[in-house]
């Protein structure tokens, strides 16, 4: 089984951007035998105006993210965490390195844990 | 005999790093620093040359009023020409100066920043500015100096066919505001190259005109080098561009006898007229002489436990005049003698002959040592006779000193026991201080 | 809602990211109160979604800048000031050249403690061209041998720098590595100075590294004893706790190894500055159940009321509280009365550190001085506990009224002109180097706050007042300097109004204004 999983970061090495205000994600591909791999950076809609937040907007990121299950930010506002978990995606706030993200979400197994969902909701 | 210690760790260090040349540019009348580095780099080097060097202060763009760029996460993963390109577009309309010089630190080298083509920009567009890339990790303070005069030579003062002056020299002497009592060391030079019959272009301090003596560096007939070796690449440097011979003297004079010989030494260089020189020494050394003999009662007859013997901790500078002095005309013995500023390698042969050739029947060695650590350890292990140890150093030494039972008396940075505003140390007048000074330490005083 | 993660990691992120704080900021008081939302923050829920109310607390963009102070400097602040433990600076030897002012302040800390003075002691691992070239690993372990050979430390820490930083030196493994083979704790501090927006998260870093591997992991509750997060303040805090019957732990300069220790066993932990000890007593609380003192900080008669109540009730003392509060009102309210007489309608202005800046005000204005502005080198919208008691800047405008002109501005004394031109005062408080020289060019006596406590608690109030009085004297010195010297900035600027016109107004610095530099080149 693959997984994908989006992370905020702007310099590839630590998730350090709030959701509203990113431009691209990295996103990696991670199997259940334990191994990981970046796939590509991803640019995005930064959808967070000046506290504005349109679900026109989120829309428009959700869709840029539809072969992704999970989505790694620093911070996220309660109504664009909603929008995102409606639409199958699991969300976590985890403002710390990239590699030992990746490194205990396949040594865990969170996308069983967390149950993430293969299939987004259209 | 050790010559050098091998480049290593580092604690209780006397220098700064090559940011700190900033202070060479706000030294100079109308000169503004602009530093593009991290957000601690040059308030740090403050700490070392200024605050904690004799609480010396700044006038013009110094301290918390020096523009920089606070290179954030950003500026390295982005890179921070634009950010730099800001600063100093604001700088130039708020900062009052007639000479802006950008110092780049670490973080931009490391990064890669093309520095250059931004600084070049507003030089383009008919801006005083000059850009000097001083990271740390490339030497320290004295190293950063001439890299900033000999930009500021390049880029400000530039191509130049003008005709020499016949008196004018161009001073490369102390470095600002590292060398404690540079403000009145460099008053008291140029008084006596002024007495002496010559003008002087000494670049920075109070005796400096600002920007329009580095103007005039072309017009020069030649350059003066006091100093063991700083001032010497840039010397050098001017030799080629301009074509203008240097006079090297490696002591700085302390005392009426060495800066007697020193004064006849330029004068001979330049081949100028030796009257009034020779009148301004006679007066000189009446009143030198008038208070020595007043002193000569005092150290004869005072019998409580004054210092036979001395080292001396600190730049190479100040290192070998104060111990020359101290050795040759006062009569101490030097057991212990450090030097701490990293002196380049190519120069340190030199200096050592010159320590062995102190005085007359006097000679001993110098180390080159940086650690903190070591060097109170070899102060510790040193055998100071019968008299009260006395040490000239920097606040480094204050546990050592007091560990010994010896006396401190701070001469070079770091001097945190001193407050200084136009003391000096060299020349006719300094000498005496400096008499003063070590004495009235000696019996107790502060 | 969102899920979280753990990772235990040895360091913690900027407080940028962790808390929403800001550098630049200008307006009232009670908007900033307003606009930083601190029970919402504390909640956890960050920006609110919702259309009408969102992130509004958004920092002025300004394009110039001038250079003050680091993380790398606070972890050496910090940690190069414990007396039996080593902080190695792994950078080239300029990350040092603060070290001097450390040795003062370590020095003259030691003496007000009690303790004998001696020089600090700092290792750096003065790196090199090369180094930067190959890495510098194998120079990171021996200096970290050499240091356990020379010192004997119960700890050694190490510290990260840009250059390091950039280079990628992974200090992580060596501190595992040499804390394995020399059986004492080595905690590494990612505290490189572009970390953060502001130098505050060094504390963060710092404190975080000392709960994660110093504090003891198997404490011995001791009932007594109350954890001050402090610097190198004069100890008043012993005789302001022993009516109590409560010792103090002052942490973390001055500090020895088992001080550090013991933080795990305290009673309570609280600060006199909560920008400075909020992350340490959340981190303390959260590891090891040691409760914070969930109160406003100790400043001014009701604040210091409310912090003696708070700690009281912690260590079961309510009875013993009331009955030493009001034997301290009836001894110092004479002594404040007094002052207030000499004091009333004298104009203050602080400027310091966030929650310390707060304290400050509610004790000049507790002496009736009028203080019509302020600032503060940064804001932290809301501290690691999310306590409501600990909102300092809501408490202070509740307690004492609003601020007109509330700054926040991260030490930059270019805009000291327009700030003075706006807010005149006699007198200002300062607590950071490169303000205080340019406010005596002004002409205006300013008062460096060196120890931090002095106007801690009702003796505090006294004291500060009495600190007014012989600042004010030094109006004349300053005014001699005013005639005489001017400030390094060109009459354009002096002219200015707005401390924040670049970021009002962007486009001014386009505009044909005083163009003598350029008239310079020319000659």
């Amino acid at each position: 089984m693959v997984y994908r999983v989006a992370m905020s970061s702007t310099d590839g090495k630590v998730v350090n951007q709030h959701f509203g205000h990113t431009e691209r994600f990295c996103i990696f591909e991670i199997a259940d035998d334990g191994k990981y791999e970046f796939l590509e950076l991803r640019s995005v809609q930064a959808c967070c105006h000046q506290g504005e937040h349109e679900t026109d907007a989120f829309s428009a990121v959700l869709n840029k993210l539809r072969d992704v299950q999970a989505v790694i930010v620093s911070k996220i506002g309660r109504g664009a965490a909603d929008f995102l978990e409606s639409n199958g995606i699991t969300v976590y706030e985890a403002p710390y390195p990239i590699e030992p993200l990746l490194e205990k979400i396949t040594q865990e197994k969170l996308y069983e844990v967390d149950k993430w969902q293969l299939h987004i909701n259209n | 005999m050790k010559l050098q210690q091998k480049n290593s760790i580092l604690t209780h260090q006397h220098y700064a790093c090559s940011m700190g040349a900033a202070y060479s540019v706000s030294a100079i009348p109308g000169g503004v620093p602009i530093v593009n580095c991290g957000p601690g780099c040059i308030d740090q080097q403050y700490a070392t040359m200024s605050f904690c060097n004799g609480y010396q202060g700044v006038a013009g763009v110094g301290s918390g009023d020096i523009p920089g760029t606070d290179t954030s996460e950003n500026e390295i993963v982005f890179g921070g020409a634009k950010k730099l390109d800001g600063v100093i577009k604001a700088a130039l309309k708020i900062m009052k100066g007639d000479l802006f010089v950008v110092l780049s630190g670490c973080a931009p080298q490391l990064v890669g920043d093309d520095v250059g083509t931004v600084v070049k920009k507003y030089r383009d567009m008919g801006y005083p500015i000059v850009n000097a890339e001083v990271p740390g990790f490339k030497g320290n303070n004295l190293k950063g100096h001439e890299t900033v005069v000999i930009a500021i030579i390049d880029q400000f003062v530039g191509e130049s066919k003008v005709r020499k002056r016949k008196k004018l020299v161009n001073l490369w002497f102390e470095e600002p505001y590292f060398n404690t009592f540079w403000r009145g060391d460099y008053a008291e030079i140029k008084r006596m190259l002024k007495a002496a019959g010559f003008d002087v272009n000494v670049f920075f301090g109070s005796e400096s005109t600002g920007v329009s003596e580095w103007k005039d560096i072309p017009k020069a007939t030649f350059n003066l080098v006091v100093s063991p070796w700083m001032g010497l690449k840039i010397a050098k440097h001017l030799e080629k561009k301009y074509n203008q011979p240097y006079l090297h003297i490696p002591v700085i004079p302390i005392g009426e006898e060495a800066t007697t010989a020193f004064l006849r030494k330029v004068v001979e260089f330049a081949k100028i007229d030796s009257a009034p020189s020779e009148r301004f020494i006679s007066q000189e050394a009446h009143r030198y002489y008038y208070y020595l003999e007043h002193f000569s009662n005092f150290f004869s007859e005072y019998h409580f436990n004054l210092p036979t013997s001395f080292a001396t901790v600190g730049d190479a500078a100040y290192n070998l005049a104060v111990t020359t002095f101290l050795a040759d005309q006062i009569g101490l013995v030097p057991v212990k003698q450090i030097i701490t500023d990293n002196t380049p390698k190519e120069y340190r042969e030199q200096i050592l002959e010159l320590y062995h050739h102190l005085s007359e029947e006097v000679c001993t060695d110098v180390e080159f040592i940086e650690d903190g650590f070591i060097v109170e350890e070899e102060i510790e292990n040193t055998d100071f006779g019968t008299g009260t140890p006395l040490i000239l150093g920097s606040s480094w030494e204050q546990d050592v000193a007091e560990k010994i039972g010896g006396i401190l008396v701070e001469i070079g940075t770091v001097a945190t026991e001193e407050v200084v505003l136009n003391r000096s140390y060299i020349g006719y007048n300094g000498a005496l201080s400096l008499l003063e000074k070590i004495y009235s330490a000696s019996i107790g005083g502060k | 809602m969102p899920k979280k993660i753990n990772l235990n990691l040895d360091t913690v992120e900027n407080r940028e990211i962790r808390l929403g704080s800001i550098i630049s900021w200008d307006g009232k008081a009670s908007e900033l109160v307003e606009l930083s939302r601190y029970e919402e923050r504390g909640r956890d829920i960050g920006c609110s979604g919702n259309r009408s109310s969102g992130c509004r607390l958004c920092e002025l963009n300004m394009p110039f800048n001038q250079s003050s102070m680091c993380t790398n400097s606070i972890a050496a602040c910090q940690v190069g000031n414990l007396t039996d433990c080593v902080l190695i600076q792994h950078s080239p030897a300029g990350c040092s050249a603060r070290n001097p002012v450390f040795n003062l302040s370590f020095r003259e800390g030691l003496k007000r403690r009690g303790k004998k003075q001696k020089n600090i002691n700092i290792i750096s691992t003065n790196l090199q061209e090369n180094d930067m070239i190959f890495g510098a690993g194998d120079k990171l372990r021996t200096a970290v041998r050499e240091a356990y050979s020379r010192y004997e430390p119960k700890a050694i820490f190490l510290s990260m720098s840009c250059s390091t930083a950039i280079i990628g030196e992974d200090i992580s493994s060596a501190a595992t590595e040499m804390e394995d083979e020399l059986g004492i704790p080595v905690i590494p501090l990612h505290c490189e100075g572009f970390r953060s927006k502001h130098w505050s998260t060094g504390f963060d870093i710092v404190q975080h590294g000392i709960v994660r591997q110093i504090a003891n992991k198997h404490p011995k509750k001791q009932s007594d004893l109350i954890n001050i997060v402090a610097l190198w303040g004069t100890d008043y805090f012993t005789d302001m706790l022993k009516p109590l019957g409560l010792r103090v732990n002052y942490i973390v300069e001055i500090a020895s190894y088992e001080d550090l220790k013991q933080i795990s066993e305290a009673a309570a932990t609280t600060t006199f500055c909560h920008t400075l000890g909020s992350y340490m007593a959340t981190a303390l609380e959260q590891e090891y159940g040691v409760p914070q003192v969930r109160a406003p900080q100790p400043y001014g008669i009701s604040g210091t009321d409310a912090w003696l109540r708070a700690i009281a009730k912690i260590c079961g003392k309510d009875k013993e509280v009331e009955e030493y509060i009001t034997s301290e009102h009836e001894r110092i309210l004479p002594q404040i009365e007094s002052l207030r007489k000499k004091l009333t309608g004298i104009k203050g202005y602080v400027l310091t550190g966030s929650a310390y800046a707060h304290g400050l005000i509610s004790v000049l204005r507790e002496l009736e001085i009028v203080v019509d502005g302020s600032l503060v080198f940064h804001h932290d919208p809301v501290y690691d506990s999310g306590s409501e008691e600990q909102n300092s800047l809501k408490t202070l405008v509740d307690t004492y009224g609003d601020i007109p002109h509330f700054t926040v501005s991260k030490t930059q004394p270019f805009q000291l002109p327009q700030l003075f031109k706006r807010t005149p005062a006699d007198f200002v408080i300062v607590r950071h180097g490169g303000l205080a020289p340019d406010l005596a060019r002004l002409g205006i006596p300013s008062f460096e706050m060196g120890d931090e406590h002095l106007p801690v608690g009702y003796d505090g109030i006294v004291r500060l007042g009495k600190a007014v009085l012989e600042t004010l004297s030094k109006r004349k010195f300053n005014n001699v300097l005013r005639r005489h010297v001017s400030l390094p900035y060109t009459e354009w600027w002096m002219n200015q109004k707005d401390p924040f016109v670049f970021a009002n107004k962007p486009d001014i610095l386009d505009e044909d204004g005083d163009r003598t530099n350029e008239i310079t080149a020319k000659k």
